[in-house]
């Protein structure tokens, strides 16, 4: 029994040793640098867009507060660019839904549409309203301010008309005031302490940032808020009929397109490492895609960056207004979700296999 | 010969490292209850979700809601009775009922050591491991025996023996010794490992990893059977299974299991060595050794249940030769084999429900019906795919599709070679029943792994 002992004790001892011999060679030559895909991705994507955002945000309220102000036709117009302005930033960053930008639900609270037009204005005329409360995500954001600047089919006049009732100026900064403090509040966070929570956070497994972007960036956003939100819904791909009000721009009527290729070029983007200002490529995950292929000798980032570039051309090929896309034509608009889908599949299976990240946190015999 | 081995298992031994084994068993089973159950898994998995996945035969087993935490607390305390010794036949009669009945719900979650541990839980039912050590004992003398035939310790020693050997033999094919798959593609997602991170992107680490757990699996329970070797084996065995734990964490608590289910191995003098220093630490009374030995007559019946139940168990791991085609893409044959990390294997299944009569036709969204694991299993198991398309026609039929046609659109990826679809396209799956036979339905894979 003694025995026993003795040698297990050296057994492991002397494995313990041998491998931190190993470890004071440095670096292995060839090995990836993991780490750097999560530091360019915070410093050079994530936080550049935030506090972009920010300041986007930030001039909508106060353009907002200006027509509220004076609503003048001149006024209506600036606020109507710093909306669009805002809208199209959000679509930039609107998949870092991880750590601060997930518990503000900035999904929610930014992007729920179609609005709910109906309580709007029963909101308005009510005066009395929560943003914060739950069942208060359709009231808001920029759909909802996009019914407010644009109105149902209505003329400048009349919209500029209706914004003499101090009670919907209220509601229109209200909405403004808060797109701007949740903007500054996620960008504070991240310039704060969870820039190196989510650079320190290594690995593939639970709790790893990897992981988390796996099981909310790279799959669910783009699954419900691109491929189902943006294109399956509208077209009708899961439902006997189309839906065509379900569309972001519903009411401008111009910019549908413009926002769906903002949050597909942000999405490919997130992939390739590409810098938020400087549009230059650094470390990143496709990266280490093609590390992981030039050890089994497969092609498997090559496939990516084809599919999310056909997805882009899909997109570009469209009219501007999916309203009416998916009133005339909604094959268009299911050809994009296919565009999406074949992504979709290699991420989550190709993917996801070679970078050996857990999708699902459950106990498993590897397979 | 065949008298001699007759006499061999007949012989008197010790009964202290199936006492040990007992308690060992008792307490980590405790914990892996107490563990799912904090995890939160009891909800997630046998309250939330809409529909199961039954095993094949056993579709009979159903959940029945919130009264599932019943059924895990008996399955808890009764593992703790295991380890007392205390009513140890109702104990383990109990354990094994309610631990195999929620491994029966849904194949889902099926883990080669929740089988393992259902199976134990039989042999313990049947061998006398309370009769010494154990609460049942110390109350009642007249149920105290030192000595067991042979066979009673030899039982869970052989059933340890075919699953590292069965372990063993599915290693041996060209994609895991060859091709150090599937670690060429684990290894390196554990660049975060203390020590041991600099290391993965280095190709002879997966082989040697492949290596030398194809040789451990194959050899160590040779080593561990013989008394001159033993000493030497259980520094392997904590080692590979320490080993195990660091590298995969998500193979939960197989290495823990595995590792204290091998000090069955130990001989009676260390058993005993291990009785006195738990002893010391619970400040139990004194082991009386009366050296009474069991009675072989009460043993009568159990030992040709034993003989039946190892039959099955060599059997079952080597059904899958009378399937056609690649074992680990149709995995016809694969589960209750004792095949543990052999593949990384990923899928999506891309579900549309059709009504023959009206043309009308739906795409699913496999999450409005399964749980994220459920999507993920079901998408690269033939079988399950199968009962997800039953599910869906029965569904929609309900909705007012009259006569509901189901296809898949599947794509499947094995060891990290390039997917290709694991159902035939076009096959109307509510059309085709699960049974025994081969599946027809599942496409041919376009590559060739060799071996067992």
């Amino acid at each position: 029994m003694k025995r026993l002992f003795i040698l297990i004790t050296m057994a492991i001892a002397g494995f313990l040793a041998c491998k931190k011999e190993s470890k004071k060679g440095g670096t292995v030559a060839g090995a990836f640098n993991r780490k750097a895909i999560l530091v360019n991705m915070a410093d050079s994507l994530i936080i550049p867009g935030y506090r972009d955002f920010e300041i986007k945000a930030m001039e909508l309220d106060t353009k907002a507060s200006l027509f509220a102000g004076r609503p003048t036709e001149d006024n209506l117009s600036a606020l109507r660019t710093s909306w669009l302005n805002a809208y199209t930033t959000w679509q930039r960053v609107a998949l870092w839904n991880i750590g601060p930008g997930m518990s503000e639900a900035m999904l929610s609270n930014l992007n729920t549409y179609p609005t709910n037009v109906v309580k709007i204005e029963a909101d308005i005329d009510a005066g009395g309203y929560n943003l914060n409360d739950n069942f208060a995500k359709a009231v808001q954001g920029f759909p909802a301010l996009e019914y407010l600047i644009y109105g149902d089919n209505k003329d400048a006049i009349s919209i500029i008309t209706a914004f003499s009732d101090a009670k919907r100026a209220k509601y229109l900064t209200d909405l403004t005031g808060k797109i701007s403090a949740l903007a500054s509040k996620v960008k504070g966070e991240w310039g704060n302490s969870y820039r190196n929570t989510f650079v320190n956070a290594e690995g593939l497994d639970r709790g790893s940032s990897l992981g988390e972007l796996f099981n909310n960036t790279f799959l669910p956003y783009v699954e419900m808020h691109n491929r189902e939100a943006k294109f399956g819904i509208p077209a009708g791909q899961r439902t006997p009929q189309t839906f065509p009000e379900k569309v972001e721009g519903y009411y401008s009527k111009t910019y549908s397109k413009q926002l769906a290729l903002a949050a597909w070029e942000a999405y490919k983007g997130a992939w390739l490492g590409t810098g938020y200002t400087t549009g230059k490529t650094g470390s990143s995950l496709a990266d280490y895609v093609a590390y992981m292929d030039s050890k089994k000798s497969t092609q498997v980032y090559t496939k990516l960056r084809n599919q999310l570039d056909a997805i882009g051309s899909t997109i570009k090929g469209l009219d501007n207004n999916f309203n009416s896309v998916a009133k005339n034509n909604p094959e268009k608009l299911k050809e994009v979700w296919s565009a999406y889908q074949s992504v979709i599949t290699t991420v989550k299976t190709d993917i996801a296999s070679a970078l050996s990240v857990t999708i699902s946190y459950v106990d498993n015999d590897g397979d | 010969m065949s008298f001699s081995l007759r006499e061999y298992i007949n012989e008197s031994v010790h009964v202290a490292p199936l006492a040990v084994f007992r308690i060992l068993f008792g307490a980590i089973i405790f914990i892996s209850l107490v563990r799912f159950w904090l995890l939160g898994w009891i909800e997630d998995f046998y309250i939330k979700p809409q529909l199961h996945f039954p095993f094949y035969g056993f579709e009979f087993v159903k959940p029945i809601g919130s009264y599932i935490y019943i059924i895990f607390a008996i399955a808890a305390l009764s593992a703790l009775f295991i380890l007392a010794g205390y009513k140890y036949r109702l104990a383990t009669a109990a354990f094994f009922l309610s631990f195999t009945y929620i491994e029966l719900i849904d194949k889902t979650y099926y883990l080669n050591h929740y089988y393992f541990v259902s199976l134990v839980g039989f042999i313990l039912l049947l061998v006398p491991a309370s009769s010494f050590f154990s609460v049942d004992a110390s109350r009642n003398p007249e149920k105290e025996y030192t000595y067991v035939p042979r066979w009673t310790v030899g039982s869970i020693r052989l059933m340890l023996c075919l699953v590292y050997f069965f372990a063993g033999i599915a290693k041996l094919n060209s994609d895991w010794l060859l091709e150090a798959l599937p670690l060429k593609i684990w290894l390196p997602s554990k660049y975060d490992l203390p020590i041991f991170g600099p290391l993965v992107d280095e190709i002879w680490l997966a082989y040697l990893f492949s290596w030398f757990g194809a040789f451990y699996d194959l050899f160590i329970w040779i080593f561990l059977l013989n008394r001159k070797t033993r000493p030497y084996a259980f520094p392997f065995v904590i080692i590979f299974h320490v080993f195990t734990a660091i590298f995969f964490p998500a193979i939960g608590m197989f290495p823990y299991i595995m590792l204290l289910s091998s000090l069955i191995f130990l001989d009676a003098r260390a058993a005993l060595y291990l009785l006195k220093l738990f002893k010391k630490l619970l400040k139990i009374r004194g082991i009386s050794t009366p050296g009474r030995i069991y009675p072989i007559q009460k043993l009568l019946i159990i030992k040709p249940l034993l003989v039946i139940f190892f039959s099955i168990q060599i059997l079952t791991p080597v059904r899958y030769l009378l399937y056609p085609g690649e074992l680990f893409w149709s995995e016809e044959g694969f589960r209750f084999s004792w095949r543990v990390m052999l593949m990384e294997k990923a899928g999506m299944a891309t579900f549309t429900v059709k009504d023959s009569l009206t043309e009308r036709s739906v795409l699913v969204n496999n999450s409005s019906f399964l749980n994220p694991t459920q999507e993920k299993q079901m998408s690269f198991q033939p079988d399950m795919i199968l009962q997800f398309a039953h599910f869906l026609g029965d569904y929609y039929k309900k909705k007012g599709f009259s006569r509901p046609q189901v296809f898949v659109e599947s794509y499947v990826t094995l060891n990290g070679r390039p997917g290709q679809a694991i159902i035939i396209p076009h096959t109307d799956l509510y059309k085709q029943k699960e049974d025994f036979s081969h599946k027809d339905w599942i496409a041919r894979y376009n590559h060739d792994i060799k071996g067992f």
